[in-house]
């Protein structure tokens, strides 16, 4: 893939943080706060399907939020399409919200159950007044865009499949036209065989529209499929970054090393290794890996981890020499 | 062989009653496990899978569900007309089940050391000074840090990782000769699911037999000796693992296969099974499959397919099988 030029960039994240405060007491007094995201920065190109990745509890849901709005950011920027998200003004952030959606994991709990289909998927459209025409019609379109039946749209969500869900909810997304979708594990809660048609209609729609995906999952297998470009977050940190090519083929980060040791490869045989698993401590101001790092040392407990790598890909981390033996 | 034979079941039927109708989860299921031998039984939700490791212990609430047929001989003993008594010394201390759910199998009002102690001297005379001990010491092998502490946890203080590893300690504490599994890492990120692995190969090394019920290709792969591909309540194929991976004979287990998406690989788009899985009260005629079956002809919907022998313990049941086992290609 040629390299996307600088204007066809639509979403520019720096230094991203949304914390959690912690309560304690009668009267509520912070205590803490649960660094969800913590310092996060990226860049997205118009058509690109970015992946992140990480286990649960790593931050990837609430980045996905804080991208929307969805969650309050404390600190950080987000440029999308020139505009800085968080400064701006309400009323102007509503206009450009039409053009940032999100895909759910749940494809059920994400429809609501007493709106039929043909309400679900033209109610965005009629909030913006941008309902082509008919109404139906304007349903029918969409519903084919996505490879459901006319006859679906007088039918309500707990008449469908979970694959056939999913397609509603991905129609309802696309309805205004979006430049850029988070999917939050869209594919997460469906059947193996059904999860294939899924996938590969989310990367039609891709290119036909010339959308942009944040692909979150915490499948990299998944990832490795659509994504172009990946995103490995640890404990609220992007730890590893660059083309999916890189990242899966020449991990260099000791976590992407072990997540992607981790993944059961069916055909290949390997080695069973078991990782060091420490509980969850504090981790001041070194390395957020350190305690599971099988390397850490010194430098990773007291200072956070330099950016190493080389062009686009990129990672955080202390230990040079030994990331290259593995 | 048939002497190793831990467990032999033998045309299982489980019916249930709902308004719309009534439908087999589970239609003539027949296999066995070897003693020390992990087996998998891998299919998509709704194919039938929970409602077969249920229904081998009898859990099966009834009604709507119904065991309408079948013998689970478990060392030669009919589980399903045991004296309910003499059942429930066996379940949990013979046979162990590790469920999907931790949180909805643990009990939310107690400490999970007392929860353990409990299941212990349940099913032995130990004091319970020995059984805390012992507790504490199997928290310690499925590697939870500050087991001493973390005994007098409640299940919601603990992330479910942890809560899933302490249902498997559980689950192993009494040395039982089966383990059945039901998804036991699905919820779990794939760094704790290769330590819940290790676990559990461990086990077989103490001679442990393990029925696997898994939807993940990957996690049969890495675990498994032997594989039972179930679709819309039968079993479509099964035979040694090597056999279902590399010599796939059944169409579905084959475009399960393919649509795997695999890390390292180049394709870029994946071949998906059309259709999605048919409602049990919909099933179609003949052959479960046909509707999503690139090979189905005539004879599909008027009969149903037997299960092919292939030679070796593999069978699958397709009336074509005997040709797609010599033709792997896109299977991969």
């Amino acid at each position: 893939m040629s390299r996307p030029r600088n204007s066809d960039m639509i979403l520019n994240v720096s230094d991203l943080k949304t914390w959690f405060p912690i309560k304690r007491g009668i009267v509520s007094r912070t205590i803490g706060y649960v660094k969800a995201v913590d310092g996060v920065s990226f860049r997205m190109f118009r058509g690109e399907t970015v992946g992140l990745v990480g286990e649960s509890g790593s931050g990837k849901t609430t980045l996905g939020r804080t991208l929307l709005g969805l969650e309050k950011a404390r600190q950080g920027s987000i440029i999308f399409k020139g505009q800085n998200l968080l400064t701006m003004h309400r009323r102007v952030f509503r206009e450009l919200r039409q053009k940032i959606q999100i895909i759910f994991q749940d494809p059920l709990s994400s429809l609501n159950p007493r709106l039929n289909v043909l309400d679900t998927v033209t109610e965005g459209l009629e909030e913006f007044g941008m309902v082509q025409g008919d109404r139906q019609a304007h349903a029918v379109k969409l519903l084919a865009e996505v490879g459901l039946d006319k006859d679906a749209i007088y039918r309500y969500p707990h008449e469908f499949s979970g694959g056939q869900r999913q397609r509603i909810n991905i129609a309802r997304a696309i309805s205004l036209r979006p430049d850029f979708i988070v999917c939050d594990e869209p594919v997460s809660a469906l059947d193996v065989s059904v999860q294939a048609q899924v996938i590969n209609l989310l990367m039609d729609l891709r290119d036909k529209l010339n959308l942009s995906y944040l692909f979150i999952s915490h499948d990299i297998s998944v990832v490795s499929h659509i994504a172009q470009r990946i995103l490995v977050m640890y404990r609220g940190k992007i730890v590893e970054q660059g083309s999916a090519k890189d990242v899966i083929h020449n991990p260099q980060h000791p976590y992407t090393q072990t997540l992607i040791a981790a993944v059961p490869v069916p055909g290949i045989e390997k080695q069973r290794r078991s990782e060091i698993h420490a509980d969850e401590d504090k981790i001041g101001s070194g390395c957020s890996y350190q305690h599971r790092c099988p390397d850490a040392n010194e430098a990773c407990r007291e200072k956070p981890p330099p950016e190493r790598g080389e062009g686009s890909h990129r990672f955080w981390c202390h230990q040079i020499t030994s990331n290259a033996k593995k | 062989m048939m002497s190793s034979s831990l467990l032999i079941v033998k045309n299982l039927t489980v019916a249930f009653t709902t308004d719309e109708g009534g439908f087999n989860a589970v239609d003539n299921v027949s296999f066995e496990v070897q003693k020390g031998e992990i087996v998998g039984l891998v299919g998509e939700s709704g194919c039938g899978k929970s409602v077969t490791a249920l229904s081998l212990l009898r859990l099966i609430p009834s009604p709507p569900g119904d065991i309408r047929n079948g013998q689970v001989l478990f060392n030669s003993q009919d589980l399903l007309s045991l004296d309910i008594k003499a059942l429930r010394q066996l379940r949990g201390s013979a046979i162990s089940m590790i469920f999907q759910e931790p949180m909805a199998a643990l009990s939310p009002l107690q400490r999970i050391g007392r929860q353990m102690v409990e299941t212990l001297q349940l099913h032995s005379s130990m004091a319970a000074k020995d059984a805390w001990r012992q507790a504490e010491e199997w928290l310690t092998r499925v590697k939870i840090p500050n087991a001493s502490e973390r005994m007098f946890a409640y299940p919601f203080q603990l992330s479910g990782g942890m809560q899933q590893r302490i249902m498997i300690a559980m689950a192993l504490m009494l040395h039982p000769e089966l383990i059945i599994a039901d998804e036991p890492t699905t919820a779990l990120d794939v760094t704790i699911q290769a330590q819940v692995f290790d676990l559990i190969l461990d086990m077989r090394e103490e001679q442990t037999s393990i029925l696997l019920i898994t939807h993940d290709m990957g996690v049969v792969w890495e675990m498994c000796d032997r594989v039972l591909v179930m679709y819309a309540s039968k079993i479509v194929e099964q035979g040694a693992r090597d056999q279902i991976f590399f010599h796939a004979a059944h169409p579905y287990s084959r475009g399960l296969l393919r649509s795997i998406p695999r890390l390292k690989d180049n394709i870029e788009r994946l071949p998906a099974i059309a259709g999605s899985v048919p409602s049990p009260l919909h099933y179609p005629s003949g052959c479960h499959f046909r509707d999503r079956c690139p090979h189905a002809f005539e004879r599909c919907a008027k009969e149903e397919p037997p299960l092919v022998d292939l030679g070796s313990g593999h069978g699958a049941a397709c009336f074509i099988a005997p040709d797609l086992v010599h033709n792997q290609d896109g299977v991969k």
